[in-house]
């Protein structure tokens, strides 16, 4: 089985994997880091969701030894300590959420829009995360909430 | 969404037609614009009490009521769920 290295959250890790192993799979399974979430493993969902390299992408079709060196940031990787990252806490003020299942793919594709949008109308929103789902269909709130995640993150 | 997207049908069988997410219409972000939220709170007139039972859902009402009156103007004084094209331009 190859070895893959990559730095996850800040920390430089490495495991034994399959060449098909999904990067999800490497980072739920190998390094416990189970805040990803897989919702439909087709792609279309978005509770996968992580940055690498500081961009967003899909980790359930992406293989694991694609990301050899890059750099990853999951959900577990925002806060810092006990204090939550602005968009993290915008969905807790904003009940930005119902059941949690998608919040960790919503939060991580929020904050790529605001890095390339620091501040994006409703549409913008909406056009953004058509590539994530909420079966709670909680999206009003979810607007809400990246509107004032935005505005926290310029602060 | 039971109002826009998803119509809940059986066999003469009974058996749900739309119960796996193959024919199970998913709502997406943009299948609704922002909305204002407000309580309109009324007491059941069928108990005592004035209490609702479980499961008495009435976004999707909200939501039909909604597309009715914009269609009032063409006549439009009722409309079955979901409002896909084909029931909207019936009702019209």
């Amino acid at each position: 089985m190859p070895s893959v290295s990559m730095t996850v959250n800040g920390n430089s890790v490495s495991g034994q994997v399959e060449n098909r192993t999904l990067l999800v799979h490497f980072l739920r399974e190998t390094l416990g880091l189970t805040g990803t979430h897989v919702g439909c493993d087709t792609s279309q969902c978005g509770a996968c969701c992580v940055h690498v390299d500081g961009e967003s992408i899909k980790s359930c079709t992406a293989l694991a030894v694609q990301f050899e060196g890059a750099d990853v940031t999951t959900i577990e990787g925002l806060a810092d300590g006990d204090t939550l990252h602005p968009m993290q806490n915008a969905f807790r003020e904003n009940h930005g959420l119902q059941c949690g299942f998608c919040t960790p793919g919503m939060v991580m594709s929020a904050i790529d829009l605001v890095k390339n949008n620091a501040d994006p109308s409703e549409d913008e929103i909406r056009d953004w995360l058509e590539g994530n789902i909420c079966r709670c269909t909680g999206y009003h709130n979810i607007v809400k909430s990246i509107k004032a995640g935005a505005a926290a993150m310029k602060s | 969404m039971n109002a826009m997207d998803i119509g809940v049908s059986y066999d003469t069988d009974g058996q749900l037609l739309s119960g796996s997410y193959i024919d199970y219409c998913i709502s997406l972000i943009d299948s609704l614009t922002s909305f204002e939220e407000g309580n309109a709170v009324k007491r059941c007139a069928h108990n005592n009490f004035g209490s609702k039972s479980c499961g008495e859902v009435g976004a999707p009402l909200v939501v039909t009521n909604i597309i009715v009156d914009g269609l009032s103007p063409l006549g439009v004084s009722g409309m079955l769920m979901p409002a896909i094209s084909s029931i909207v331009l019936e009702a019209i």
